[in-house]
């Protein structure tokens, strides 16, 4: 039976070298990146040379130096904070980075206890740990894949399955994840891994969708 | 929680409501000789309550939301304070083609779903406040419907607008492009 | 005839394609070498319809001699650039009026970013790939004779000088400048800088009328090439201008640039309550020719059928919602050194005289 999916949440995930000041949300403002009341009514965590992070009714923006992470609290925003990033660093275009990850989530309700155990035993059997162990049972699975490589970056699947949290909550995260490659003076800056997510966005939608319904097809 | 809308009403201007998670909701007309009245978002029904707990007389809305009273000028729904989508089952990308005075039509097409590009007309007042500047024949935007599930778990069917911002030009992207296409155009052998 | 087979080598075909949003014009001039004027995408698999056609039928990409973006709408454009890319002996012709330093400027400026607006990208991606190959490329102009070779010549009639001049002008404001926000490529009325083509094979003409509109003004449009010195072929085939609009309309195009009668086709357009062409402009065109064909009847609509939920929140939601048709084919078929032409008609195609029955 094909558990009920009652959440999508989708996370940007970026690794280069930033300038986290920089985010402030009167700067998106000012680039018409986000509206001037939206922009207004964030609620600002910290805005320091470090570390910046704000949140927006659809947005949780967290930026360090090394890192950052755009989460989506709806799943309507989605195809906005990909705009957000791609405009961000559009005027940003001296930024190095390096990695990406795109990261999409579904949050699903088993019906009941039975199936539940059934998901546990089919992902991970427990004949060969029942052997040395009492009472195992799957506490999170992950599975990762090397999809492809060319001159520029290469690309790898990693898939979690673990409980969420409330009772019988499944969480399947998806982590569709691009490196670049060769990394050289005219690489440097943000252009790269812009293009990449410009390029693989459509895809990484899809991709994430198929894994989850052939893996759920799988399921008791 | 506390939801708002906008209720108009023909005549009088906009009016503004505020009310209570669930089905009803409150507007108070500004206009004394209104009565007040509440919305009920779920059913699409509107009810007197100038006699609390009196239930008196319902509107029915139409398939364009507007309201029917014998008694009232024509009401309309013309904006809901947008919740969460905790699932969005169709999601469209859309250009703007026409603008009118109530509507504007847009070219779609839907993402993830193999179907026929289509024509909307879409109501200009569901344009969110920080959106209405971004309207002009060009603009792209995004259309999604689906659910808000409330913290109770209650489920409701939503729609959700919002157009698309890109950053502004730049001297330096400007600049970019011309040396590009000065490039491109030293390749292209023009007869 | 099967819908799948190719033309002989010794056969003329025109193949016009439409849905109400979009026009593409396949012609096969013998001897295996085929142009393409304008394109749209086939919404099942997001291809260019004529390489769908071009596959069904079995022929080569590498037979498309030319691909000819007639001016820069969304709906003439689309998948341009996918025919550039696959088709690699295809020369690029376009309107001497896209090719100025400012509109390149624009939409390399802007093209980045944008995904739905396909004048932008398509543009970009065509000047890329002709860049890559270190292709051919030619500007029609008016009176200009682009291809010239045994079997075929190929004339563009238009865009004029003056109307060169005037697009310039509304292009200049399309400049990019500083903080100022991005926009998609506006429609520019009257459409004065469209390609108008001529197709003079074995001593037939062929007259793709694009969407060249007329507002009277003798500098520009359909006064311009009917006052021009041309070369001096009536055509007994005519794509007419602009689906059928009143705007587009010359009398003198039945007079002086066409035989009696002529096969004449076109593609309908709808936009909101704009629906090309209006009953009087079908009669109009029947009153000059009876042999008249269209790819689909504007008044069509098509609903896309979803489930209860999403058709409940649609319904409450938009005041009006349609789908675009499926695609209309109207396929025209000749020997060459006869006037023998066999109309073919897949999909919603129709004939002129029952569309307008219909209405």
């Amino acid at each position: 039976m094909i558990p009920q999916i009652k959440e999508k949440k989708l996370q940007i995930v970026l690794v280069g070298n930033f300038n986290p000041h920089i985010f402030h949300p009167q700067w998106f403002i000012s680039q018409k990146l986000l509206g001037q009341k939206e922009g207004e009514s964030a609620k600002i965590e910290i805005i320091h040379p470090d570390i910046a992070i704000f949140s927006l009714d659809w947005l949780r923006l967290e930026v360090t130096r090394e890192r950052l992470v755009a989460i989506s609290n709806y799943d309507q925003y989605n195809e906005v904070i990909k705009d957000l990033i791609i405009g961000t660093f559009s005027v940003l275009q001296h930024t190095p980075m390096k990695m990406l990850g795109i990261n999409h989530t579904y949050i699903s309700e088993v019906s009941d206890e039975a199936i539940w155990k059934g998901i546990g035993d089919k992902l991970a059997p427990k004949d060969i740990w029942g052997k040395f162990m009492k009472k195992p049972g799957l506490r999170s699975l992950i599975v990762e894949s090397n999809e492809f490589e060319n001159e520029i970056y290469k690309n790898i699947v990693r898939v979690t399955v673990d409980p969420a949290k409330g009772r019988l909550n499944l969480r399947l995260n998806i982590n569709d994840h691009f490196e670049l490659i060769n990394i050289d003076e005219n690489s440097l800056g943000s252009n790269g891994i812009i293009s990449i997510l410009k390029d693989e966005w459509a895809n990484s939608e899809k991709k994430a969708l198929c894994i989850k319904d052939k893996l759920f097809a799988e399921l008791p | 929680m506390s939801a708002n809308f906008k209720l108009k009403v023909e005549g009088t201007g906009i009016e503004h409501g505020s009310g209570m998670l669930g089905n009803e909701y409150s507007l108070y007309h500004c206009a004394k000789s209104l009565p007040a009245v509440s919305v009920d978002r779920i059913l699409g029904t509107v009810r007197d309550t100038t006699d609390p707990g009196l239930l008196s007389e319902r509107y029915t809305f139409s398939a364009n939301r507007e309201a029917i009273h014998r008694d009232l000028p024509a009401m309309r729904i013309i904006n809901e304070e947008q919740g969460g989508l905790s699932l969005t089952f169709h999601k469209w990308r859309g250009i703007v083609k026409e603008i009118g005075e109530e509507t504007f039509i847009a070219r779609t097409s839907e993402l993830f779903n193999n179907v026929p590009e289509e024509e909307i007309e879409f109501f200009r007042a569901d344009i969110q406040d920080d959106d209405k500047e971004l309207l002009s024949v060009g603009a792209e935007f995004y259309w999604c419907i689906g659910y808000i599930i409330s913290s109770s778990g209650q489920q409701r069917r939503a729609s959700f607008l919002r157009f698309r911002r890109l950053p502004l030009f730049t001297n330096e992207g400007i600049k970019i492009a011309s040396e590009k296409i000065r490039d491109i155009q030293e390749n292209i052998t023009w007869l | 005839m099967s819908l799948c087979s190719s033309p002989s080598s010794n056969e003329i075909e025109i193949s016009i394609f439409g849905n109400s949003f979009g026009e593409s014009i396949l012609i096969h001039l013998g001897n295996n070498e085929w142009i393409i004027v304008d394109s749209f995408k086939d919404y099942l698999n997001k291809r260019a319809i004529a390489l769908n056609y071009l596959d069904k039928i079995g022929v080569d990409y590498g037979a498309v001699k030319a691909a000819v973006a007639t001016h820069w709408h969304d709906d003439h454009i689309c998948g341009l650039s996918e025919i550039m890319i696959k088709c690699k002996n295809a020369a690029f012709i376009c309107s001497a009026a896209i090719n100025s330093k400012e509109f390149n400027e624009f939409i390399f400026s802007d093209s980045d970013l944008i995904e739905g607006r396909p004048g932008n990208y398509e543009l970009r991606q065509i000047l890329e790939e002709l860049s890559k190959r270190k292709g051919n490329a030619m500007y029609a102009l008016e009176n200009r004779k682009l291809i010239d070779n045994k079997l075929y010549k190929i004339y563009s009639l238009s865009p004029s000088d003056y109307a060169m001049l005037l697009a310039q002008k509304e292009i200049a404001v399309l400049l990019p400048k500083k903080n100022q926000p991005r926009k998609g490529i506006p429609h520019v009325h009257p459409n004065h800088t469209g390609i108008v083509l001529l197709i003079v094979v074995n001593g037939q003409g062929i007259l793709l009328g694009g969407d060249l509109e007329e507002n009277g003004d003798s500098r520009t449009g359909w006064s311009k090439i009917i006052d021009s010195v041309r070369p001096v072929v009536k055509s007994n085939n005519f794509k007419i201008p602009h689906h059928g609009s009143i705007t587009a309309h010359h009398e003198g195009i039945w007079i002086s640039l066409l035989e009696k009668e002529p096969i004449s086709f076109l593609t309908s357009f709808i936009l909101g309550s704009c629906a090309l062409p209006k009953k009087a402009d079908m009669k109009r065109i029947l009153s000059h020719t009876n042999n008249a064909w269209i790819t689909t009847s504007p008044d069509e609509k098509k609903q896309v059928k979803r489930d209860p939920m999403a058709e409940r929140t649609i319904k409450e939601r938009v005041k009006a919602i349609r789908a675009m048709s499926d695609n209309g084919h109207i396929r025209l078929r000749c020997p060459l050194g006869t006037k023998e032409w066999k109309p073919e008609l897949f999909g919603p195609a129709l004939s002129l005289e029952e569309c307008l029955a219909v209405k």
